[in-house]
């Protein structure tokens, strides 16, 4: 009990400091960034199961994953889970998955989706990549997991590009696929990530609300330049033949 | 008499009139694709600056034939929206393009444009470039390929660090680590391929993905090969973690040098502090880095000019990535343009083809001489320059080589040496 007590005192020691420098790192950095889920690597190419045509010859198939986690009496132990290409993180607590009778394990099944084969988001929401189906099932049985013991973290990647983009994203989540709920979110932007905890099993997705990118020009085509001097000196040299020329024709109608 | 007056003004009134229908059409367009926004917006954003001052300057000097010379910049901020990019600018008419800033953009945008039929001209990413974007036919490169690079920092390594602390260059064990993308695996090949070319001792490779690497084993692996010198190219916050875990390890390395998009950025420096001191860099030069009596004297002139124009324009000298962009632009502005038959995208990669300015020549010690087509350096700028950094102290680091760029000596001394 002491020894459990002390465990206990110590992970939140070590949760604290990690906060705390997280916290003092983010504000030290010289580029002035977010100090977790964070970098200034370069976003790799978003893996979709529906494409748009012009990323469609070159994408990749996005990838699926499934873990097999042994259940102690107080459920899963503390697991992080992520996909090969780095889509989807999902991070149980221990206990999130409760203990069954006769049951030693769990599988986890993380699988990318088509949200267009889902309802839509609503709320002006359009979804920003794959949807990704979180299953969980009780082994040897075959129990298809029905509820969480404890929430769980879920970041999902979202892709960028001219059409789709946004300056929030959220992540919404559904048990069925025909109600979307949006989860209080964090939106990490520079990492094209987003993340929430839920606490229920089923499809979660990355909705925005669309804002296409500007296309902007500079200088503007109507400054500098080496055309405007002469534009500018022969239209105040039109004016003044204009002025002239009315002047003479006026003069010669009086004679 | 009042006839030829009247003559004089009707000529007058009709030049004009046609100057008045001078639409913005005239101007000459030219697409820029870079990541303003993201996680390489910082880098991307310099070097978008770069180019814009590009166009300004040659602007001033009275554009391309008169024409001037409007940037119309479409945010990339990832190889996602690189196609889409390239084909809004070719709805809009626009078939030049600037880019990119980063190997993984650079890929899919000189691809996409090669394939519309436009030209695509990189001015910063030194990343492998695949086969559809038609290099030296619509693309062409300014900067040092990644392989350059790569070469670059083997060979400072053997002919002057080595000899300056008396180890014979062929009893060291090298060992190359780099983040595995279109960035990464270019400046690694570079220094395998000089590694090869010495007969020097290659004494493993170890690629990783920065995303879900776990440095402290993956140095502790690195550490089993027992290198004496580590060639290293990654981007910023894992190159600052491996550097980190070389020093918390203990790594005995006679040597640690890496590249662009980390080892140079001055946030390696003020991140790792002390840590850094000794470490070596090879890359593009910055503005205020660069000896200015290595130029050449137009070079060096505009060199002045342009850092001028960018400090009035953005508050800042030119960054490596700022420099780049502008010396990339300013040579395809007024070095290749005018001397194309037509704005076409085959005679202005005809003209770039041409175009042969010696080293020096542009502010960032570049020439500009493009690899024959047909040529495994087709569309790489075989004049571009590469210069070594070294953190020579908490903070500061300084280009130590070649000598005509170098503001500081070179000292092997500040090595690894716990």
């Amino acid at each position: 009990m002491v020894r459990r007590r002390a465990g206990l005192l110590l992970g939140m020691a070590v949760v604290a400091a990690y906060v705390g420098l997280a916290a003092w790192s983010g504000s030290i950095s010289p580029l002035a960034r977010g100090p977790l889920l964070d970098g200034i690597g370069p976003v790799q190419a978003y893996r979709w199961v529906s494409p748009p045509p012009e990323l469609a010859s070159t994408n990749v198939e996005p990838s699926s994953l499934t873990k097999k986690l042994p259940l102690t009496p107080n459920g899963n132990r503390g697991a992080s889970l992520v996909s090969s290409d780095s889509q989807i993180t999902v991070v149980l607590p221990t206990g999130a998955i409760g203990a069954r009778a006769g049951d030693s394990a769990v599988r986890i099944d993380l699988t990318p989706g088509d949200p267009a084969k889902l309802a839509p988001l609503g709320g002006g929401l359009d979804a920003f990549g794959n949807s990704y189906r979180i299953e969980a099932t009780y082994l040897p049985s075959g129990t298809e997991v029905r509820g969480l013991g404890a929430q769980i973290d879920v970041i999902l990647v979202y892709p960028v590009t001219t059409t789709l983009h946004s300056t929030s994203h959220e992540l919404l989540a559904s048990t069925t696929g025909e109600r979307w709920k949006p989860l209080n979110s964090n939106d990490a932007i520079t990492a094209q990530q987003v993340e929430a905890l839920t606490s229920e099993l089923g499809y979660v997705v990355v909705g925005g609300v669309v804002s296409p990118l500007p296309i902007t020009n500079s200088p503007s085509a109507s400054g500098g330049g080496a055309g405007n001097a002469v534009a500018i000196g022969l239209l105040a040299g039109a004016g003044v033949c204009l002025l002239v020329g009315i002047g003479l024709v006026l003069r010669g109608r009086g004679r | 008499m009042r006839r030829l007056i009247g003559l004089a003004m009707t000529l007058v009134v009709v030049g004009a009139g046609c100057t008045g229908a001078r639409t913005p059409a005239e101007d000459l367009v030219v697409g820029a694709v870079y990541p303003l926004a993201g996680s390489q917006g910082p880098g991307g954003i310099d070097e978008h600056n770069g180019v814009l001052v590009a166009a300004d300057l040659a602007n001033a000097d009275g554009g391309v034939d008169g024409r001037s010379i409007v940037i119309r910049s479409v945010d990339t901020e990832g190889p996602d929206a690189a196609p889409g990019a390239i084909a809004a600018l070719d709805g809009d008419g626009v078939n030049l393009v600037l880019g990119s800033y980063g190997s993984t953009i650079s890929a899919p945008a000189s691809s996409a444009a090669a394939e519309r039929g436009m030209l695509f001209w990189e001015t910063g990413a030194v990343g492998m470039l695949p086969p559809a974007s038609d290099a030296g036919g619509l693309t062409f490169r300014v900067p040092p390929t990644g392989e350059v690079l790569g070469r670059a920092a083997i060979t400072f390594i053997a002919e002057h660090v080595a000899p300056s602390l008396h180890r014979d260059v062929g009893h060291l064990r090298y060992a190359v680590s780099y983040v595995h993308d279109a960035y990464g695996d270019s400046v690694a090949a570079g220094a395998r391929s000089e590694l090869r070319r010495r007969g020097l001792t290659d004494v493993g490779n170890f690629p990783y993905d920065f995303r879900t690497v776990d440095m402290a084993s993956f140095v502790k692996r690195v550490a089993t090969a027992r290198p004496d010198v580590l060639f290293v190219s990654a981007y910023l916050d894992d190159a600052i973690a491996l550097r980190r875990q070389l020093v918390a390890q203990h790594v005995p390395l006679l040597a640690n040098i890496g590249t662009s998009s980390s080892y140079c950025m001055p946030a390696f420096g003020a991140t790792l502090g002390r840590d850094a001191v000794g470490v070596y860099a090879s890359d593009k030069p910055s503005a205020s880095s660069i000896d200015p009596k290595g130029l050449r004297p137009d070079g060096r002139a505009l060199l002045e000019r342009a850092n001028a124009a960018y400090r009035a324009r953005f508050g800042a000298d030119m960054s490596p990535a700022a420099l780049a962009g502008f010396s990339g632009a300013w040579a395809l502005f007024t070095d290749v343009l005018p001397d194309a038959s037509s704005m076409a995208p085959a005679d202005v990669a005809e003209a770039a083809r041409a175009v042969d300015l010696p080293r020096g020549s542009l502010p960032n010690g570049s020439g500009l001489r493009f690899g024959a087509l047909g040529t495994a350096s087709a569309g790489d700028n075989v004049a571009a320059a590469s210069v070594i950094w070294e953190w020579v102290s908490p903070g500061h680091a300084a280009v130590i080589w070649p000598p005509a760029f170098a503001t500081e000596p070179i000292d092997p001394s500040g090595s690894d040496a716990w």
